[in-house]
C-alpha cells in the first residue's frame, strides 16, 4: 500500500509539472503555431474580419523609443493593420542564427525583418526574401543614400529597403588636438607625439579583435588608400595599395593599447571615455555616450571623417554599417508588410529614427531638416561621411569572405604572416569561394 | 597535541585560500553590481564601490521583464529535473540490478546522444518543434532539456545503484518483497545522495542552457533567464552593471537550494548501513 | 523460496520488467534525438549551402576528405585536444581535493559546499564575459592583482597573445567545472562504508595508504562517469571560447565546435558544418569506448 501511495505522489507531481508547462505554454502554442494562418485572424475582434491584419516585425533590441513610436504612429495611420513587435537579442550574430534557423525551416511567423546591411545577398540567394522592385520604383530610390540602396541590391534586383545607416568616424580630443588629421600618417604622428608628451596613455584606440568589426576597420584603411576587394564579382584585392594599407593599419598598433587586438567597440569606447586615448575610431552611437555624465571626456570630443591614405581619394572612406528592412518570402501579408516598410522609410518614419532613435537616416533630405539637426547637430557633418562611405563586398558568400579576411588580417596583426601573404591568402580564398 | 593544532590551523588557512580563489570572481561580480556607472570601467579597477548604487538592480528588473524570465526558467528547470530524474531512476535501477540483454547497448545509446554538439542539432530540432507546434512553449524546452540531461542522469544513477550492497536486496527478497517494492522502499532512500546530486546537476544544466532557449522561444514573455540576460546589452553597448546585478539575482536561488539540500547530498549509505 | 508478492504475483519475469523500466527514458531520447542526428549525418554527405538550397547534391565522403586535408581542421583538433586533456586533468585533481575536503567533518562545511558550487551555477555566457573583463589588458582585475603582488611589471594582454589565450580559456573552464567533478566525486565518496576505513586504521594503514587502497578503487566507477561526461563536454566546448576569444588571436583558439558553428551558421555551409559535427561525434565516441572499457574492467573487479 505504501508503494502505491509513493507512486501516487510521484504521479501527481509529474502531472502538476506537465500541466503547468502545458498551460503556461499552451495558450501561446495554440495561438501562434497550430494555426499557420494565425497572423491574419483578427486577434482583438471577436469575429474574423478580412480587414484586420496583424503583421510581425522582428528587430534587434532598440534602446530608444524609436520602435515604439514608429509602431504607434503607423497603427494610427493604418487602423486596420496591427504590428506585433518581436524583439530579438541585440547581437547581430544571434539574430542571424535565429533567422537562419527559422527561415531554413520555412518559418512564416515573421513578416518584416530588420536585417544587417551585410545579409541581403546571403538571404536573397537562399530564397528567403521577397523582391521589392515593384513596391519601390527607381525614382523613389533616388531620394535615398545610394550606398545603402546598393547593399540591398542583389544581381540587379532589390531585395530590401534601407532602414537607417551607420559609418565609421574618427573621434578626437579637441582639448588636445586643434585640427583633426586628414591622413593616417598625420594621425600617427599626432598620436605618438601626445603619447611621448605624456598627455595621454595611448594615441589611438580602435577595434582589432578577430571578428566582423576587424573587417570594418581594415577596409577603412584599404578603401581609403584606393584599394578594393571585389569589382564586378571579380577579386581585385591583390594590389600594392591594399598591402600598403594593411601596413599602415599595423603601424597603428604601436600607439594603441597592447590588448587592442582583442578590442571590440565597447573596449575602445571605454578607453576613450576614461580619457586614456587621443583618438578613437568608432560608430556614431558613441557620440552620445562620450558626452554623457559618466564620461570623463564630456565636452572635450570632436568628430571628423576617417583619414585617407597616401594613394587615397579626396577623403577617407568610412565603412558602411546600418540595417535594412526585408519581407519574408513566405509572408502571408506582403502588401501590409510593405506598407509598414514604406512608412518607416517615409519622411515621417525616418524622422522618428533620426530624432527619437539617434540613427542616421537614409532619406537624403533629412540631413538638412531643421528638426533633425536640432536633435543631432552633428548630423550636418555626417552627410559627407555617409555619402562617401563604402559597403563591404556584396556577395551571397560574404560571411566566408569576411571569415577569410578576419583570420588572415588578425594573423598579420599578430605578426604571424606579412601583409603580402595575408592579401594573397584572402585573394585565393575569395577566388575559391566565388568559383562555386 | 601541538601537532594537531598546527595541522588544523594549516588546514583552515588552506581552506580559506581555496574558498577565496573559488569565490573571488563571484565577489567581483557582486561588487560590480553595486558600483555606480561612472566607476564601472575605472582603470585600474576599484575593489570596493565608492558608494552603494542600487540602480543596477532596479534597472535589471524594470528595463526588462526579469521576473518573467525567472518564472519561465523556474518552471522549465523544475519540470525537467522532476521528469528526468523520475524516468532515469527506474532506468538506472533496471540497468544496475535486473538481468536482461542489451544493457550496455542502452547505456551506449544514451551516451551517443550527448556526443553531438548542440549547434549541429538545433536546426533539425527547430523544424521538429515547429511541426509539433511546440515553439514558444514550455513543453518544447522541457522535452529538449530532458533529452539532453537523461544521459548524465542515467549513467550517474546506474553507477549509484550499483554501489548499494546487494545484501540489502537479498534480505528484502528473503522477506518476500518484489523487485519493485525493494526499489521504492530500500534502494531509493539509500541512493538519495546520488539522486539529489543528479537532481542538482540536471537543474543547473536546464537553468543555464542558452542555445535552444534562444532558438525555440522567441517571444519575450517566454524567454528564460540566460536568453533574457542576453537581451540586456545594446548593439554595441554593454550595461555591465545591470548584467552583474541580474546574474547575482540568478545565482542566489541556486545557492539557497544547494544550501538547503547539501545535507541530503552527503547523507545516505552510512546511515543505511548501520540500520541494516 | 517464497513466492514474491506485488507485481511479481502477476508473473512478470525480470527481464521484461527491466525493459519496461528503461523504456520511458529511452523513448524520450530516441524520439527527440533520432531525427536531428540522422539529418546531420545525411547533410554531411551533401554539399548543401543555404545560399543555393536547390543546388545541393549528394557528394558522398567528399566533405570528409576535404576536411581531413585542411590544415585548419587539424589545428582545431589540436586546440580541442589540448584544451580537453589539460582541463579535464586539472578538474579531476582539483575536484578530488574539493570532494575530500567537503567530505570531512568541520565547522561550516555546509557553507563551503554551497560556496564551492557557485562557479558551476553561473550561466556560462555570464561567467565567460566576467572572465573576459577580468583578463582585460587595461581594466582587468587579474592584471591589477598580479601587478600589486609584483608578479608582473606591467599589465599584459592575456587574451591577445597566442601563447596565453588558450590557457586563459582553460583556467576559466577549470574554475567553472571543477565543482561539477567535486560534487560527483563527493557523492561517490559517500558510498564508501565507514567500516572499511576503520578496519584499515586498525590494520595500521596510514591515511595516504588508505586513500590508495580503499578510497580510490571504490570511487573509481563514479570517477569514470564524471570523467566521461566531463571529457565529452570539454571536447565540445563552444560558449566559453566564443565569448572569450571568438577563436582568436590569429585563430589560435578555434576549437572543433567553433569551426562547425562558423561553417553552419556564419557561412551557411551545411554540408561541411555537419561533417565536422559528425567527426566530433566520432572522436568523442572513440574516447568514450576507452572509458567504458575501463569502467567495465572496474565493474568486473568490483563484483568479485
Amino acid at each position: 500500500m505504501r508503494k502505491k501511495r509513493f507512486l501516487a505522489i510521484i504521479a501527481v507531481a509529474l502531472m502538476l509539472a506537465l500541466m503547468l508547462s502545458a498551460c503556461g505554454g499552451g495558450s501561446q502554442t495554440t495561438d501562434d503555431t497550430s494555426k499557420p494562418a494565425d497572423t491574419s485572424t483578427g486577434t482583438s475582434d471577436g469575429e474574423s474580419s478580412s480587414e484586420q491584419v496583424t503583421i510581425t516585425f522582428a528587430q534587434g533590441k532598440d534602446v530608444s523609443n524609436a520602435t515604439k513610436n514608429t509602431i504607434e504612429q503607423f497603427e494610427a495611420k493604418y487602423p486596420n493593420i496591427k504590428v506585433n513587435y518581436q524583439e530579438m537579442p541585440p547581437e547581430s550574430d544571434q539574430q542571424h542564427n535565429s533567422y537562419v534557423t527559422a527561415l531554413s525551416a520555412g518559418d512564416d511567423s515573421v513578416d518584416v525583418y530588420s536585417i544587417d546591411v551585410i545579409w541581403p545577398a546571403e538571404f536573397a540567394s537562399a530564397g528567403w526574401l521577397e523582391p521589392l522592385d515593384d513596391y519601390f520604383p527607381q525614382q523613389e530610390r533616388e531620394k535615398y543614400l545610394q550606398g545603402p540602396i546598393q547593399s540591398c541590391t542583389v544581381n540587379g534586383k532589390l531585395y530590401a529597403a534601407p532602414f537607417f545607416t551607420d559609418a565609421g568616424l574618427l573621434y578626437y580630443r579637441k582639448d588636445l588636438v586643434s585640427t583633426p588629421p586628414e591622413t593616417w600618417d598625420d594621425l600617427y604622428k599626432i598620436g605618438k607625439q601626445l603619447m611621448d608628451e605624456g598627455k595621454v596613455d595611448y594615441g589611438f584606440v580602435f577595434q582589432a579583435n578577430q571578428y566582423e568589426g576587424l573587417v570594418c576597420d581594415a577596409l577603412e584603411y584599404i578603401h581609403s588608400n584606393g584599394g578594393k576587394v571585389l569589382e564586378d564579382s571579380k577579386v581585385v584585392l591583390n594590389s600594392p595599395n591594399a598591402i600598403e594599407a594593411l601596413n599602415i593599419f599595423k603601424k597603428m598598433l604601436e600607439i594603441a593599447p597592447k590588448g587592442v587586438t582583442t578590442y571590440i567597440e565597447n573596449d575602445s569606447l571605454v578607453t576613450f571615455q576614461e580619457g586614456k586615448a587621443a583618438f578613437m575610431r568608432n560608430w556614431p552611437y558613441a557620440w552620445a555616450i562620450v558626452n554623457s555624465s559618466e564620461s570623463k571626456v564630456k565636452d572635450k570630443v570632436g568628430i571628423a571623417p576617417i583619414p585617407k591614405g597616401p594613394n587615397g581619394d579626396t577623403t577617407g572612406k568610412a565603412t558602411l554599417g546600418g540595417w535594412n528592412l526585408a519581407i519574408n518570402k513566405n509572408s502571408k501579408h506582403k502588401d501590409e508588410a510593405w506598407k509598414f516598410i514604406e512608412f518607416i522609410i517615409s519622411e515621417q518614419g525616418q524622422k522618428i529614427q533620426a530624432i527619437d532613435g539617434g540613427h542616421l537616416p537614409v532619406l537624403q533630405s533629412l540631413y538638412k531638416d531643421a528638426d533633425v539637426l536640432k536633435a543631432n547637430p552633428y548630423f550636418a557633418d555626417m552627410y559627407d561621411v555617409v555619402i562617401n562611405a563604402l559597403p563591404r563586398p556584396v556577395s551571397p558568400f560574404y560571411p566566408k569572405i569576411s571569415e577569410s579576411m578576419q583570420i588572415n588580417i588578425h594573423k598579420f596583426l599578430m605578426n604571424e604572416i606579412d601583409a603580402e601573404t595575408a592579401i594573397e591568402n584572402i585573394t585565393k580564398d575569395i577566388e575559391q569561394i566565388l568559383a562555386q | 597535541m601541538k601537532k594537531n593544532k598546527l595541522s588544523t590551523t594549516v588546514f583552515y588557512v588552506l581552506l580559506a585560500v581555496f574558498i577565496i580563489v573559488i569565490v573571488f570572481p563571484f565577489y567581483w561580480l557582486i561588487i560590480t553590481s553595486f558600483k555606480p556607472p561612472e566607476e564601472l570601467w575605472n582603470i585600474p579597477p576599484t575593489w570596493w564601490p565608492s558608494r552603494l548604487y542600487l540602480g543596477s538592480y532596479i534597472s535589471a528588473f524594470t528595463e526588462r521583464p526579469f521576473l518573467t524570465y525567472l518564472k519561465n526558467s523556474a518552471i522549465v528547470a523544475t519540470s525537467t529535473t522532476a521528469f528526468a530524474v523520475f524516468v532515469t531512476s527506474f532506468a538506472g535501477y533496471a540497468l544496475a540490478r535486473l538481468n536482461f540483454k542489451g544493457k550496455n547497448a542502452i547505456l551506449a545509446l544514451a551516451l551517443a546522444v550527448s556526443m553531438f554538439p548542440g549547434i549541429a542539432i538545433v536546426s533539425p530540432l527547430f523544424l521538429m518543434m515547429k511541426e509539433w507546434g511546440l515553439l514558444n512553449s514550455y513543453l518544447g524546452l522541457i522535452i529538449t532539456y530532458t533529452t539532453i540531461t537523461i544521459p548524465l542522469s542515467m549513467w550517474n544513477l546506474t553507477t549509484f545503484f550499483r554501489t548499494i550492497p546487494r545484501d540489502m536486496e537479498e534480505a528484502a527478497k528473503v522477506d518476500g518483497a518484489s523487485p519493485f517494492y525493494t526499489f521504492i522502499k530500500i534502494i531509493l532512500p539509500l541512493a538519495a545522495p546520488g539522486i539529489f546530486t543528479t537532481a542538482i546537476l540536471v537543474f543547473i544544466a536546464a537553468w543555464n542552457e542558452f542555445l535552444f532557449a534562444l532558438t525555440f522561444n522567441t517571444k519575450d514573455a517566454l524567454r528564460t533567464v540566460p536568453v533574457g540576460i542576453a537581451m540586456f546589452p545594446g548593439q554595441y553597448t554593454l550595461p555591465w552593471g545591470d548584467i552583474s546585478a541580474a546574474s547575482v539575482v540568478v545565482v542566489l536561488p541556486l545557492m539557497i537550494i544547494v544550501l538547503l539540500f547539501q545535507q541530503r547530498i552527503v547523507s545516505g549509505l552510512t546511515a543505511g548501513a548501520v540500520k541494516g | 523460496m517464497k513466492k514474491h508478492r506485488g507485481i511479481q504475483s502477476t508473473g512478470i519475469p525480470e527481464n521484461i520488467l527491466g525493459y519496461l523500466m528503461v523504456t520511458p527514458a529511452l523513448l524520450c531520447i530516441l524520439l527527440i534525438a533520432i531525427y536531428p542526428v540522422f539529418r546531420t549525418f545525411s547533410l554531411s554527405l551533401t554539399n548543401m549551402k543555404m545560399q543555393f538550397p536547390d543546388m545541393a547534391k549528394y557528394v558522398g565522403l567528399k566533405n570528409y576528405i576535404q576536411l581531413l586535408e585542411e590544415p585548419r581542421f587539424w589545428s582545431a583538433t589540436y586546440n580541442t585536444l589540448y584544451f580537453t586533456v589539460v582541463s579535464v586533468a586539472l578538474e579531476l585533481v582539483i575536484g578530488f581535493v574539493m570532494a575530500l575536503v567537503m567530505n570531512m567533518p568541520f565547522q561550516g562545511r555546509g557553507i563551503v559546499r554551497a560556496a564551492v558550487l557557485v562557479p558551476w551555477a553561473i550561466p556560462t555566457t555570464i561567467s565567460a564575459t566576467m572572465w573576459k573583463f577580468m583578463y582585460h589588458d587595461q581594466f582587468g582585475v587579474i592584471n591589477d592583482i598580479l601587478y600589486r603582488l609584483g608578479i608582473i611589471s606591467q599589465y599584459k594582454s592575456w587574451l591577445g597573445s597566442t601563447s596565453s589565450a588558450l590557457w586563459c580559456a582553460i583556467i576559466a573552464d577549470v574554475w567553472k567545472t571543477a565543482p561539477f567533478m567535486g560534487l560527483l566525486l563527493l557523492a561517490g565518496l559517500q558510498t564508501i562504508p565507514a567500516e572499511l576505513y576503520e578496519a584499515a586504521t586498525v590494520d595500521g594503514a596510514s591515511k595516504v595508504r588508505q586513500f590508495f587502497s580503499v578510497t580510490l578503487p571504490l570511487v573509481m566507477p563514479t570517477m569514470l562517469v564524471a570523467l566521461i561526461f566531463r571529457t565529452l563536454d570539454a571536447f565540445r566546448v563552444f560558449d566559453l571560447i566564443f565569448v572569450l576569444t571568438g577563436g582568436g588571436p590569429g585563430n589560435s583558439t578555434e576549437t572543433l565546435s567553433m569551426y562547425s558553428y562558423t561553417m553552419l551558421f556564419r557561412n551557411l555551409d551545411f554540408g561541411t558544418g555537419s561533417a565536422i559535427a559528425v567527426l566530433i561525434f566520432i572522436f568523442v565516441f572513440l574516447i568514450s569506448l576507452a572509458y567504458i572499457a575501463l569502467l567495465n574492467k572496474q565493474n568486473e573487479s568490483a563484483e568479485l
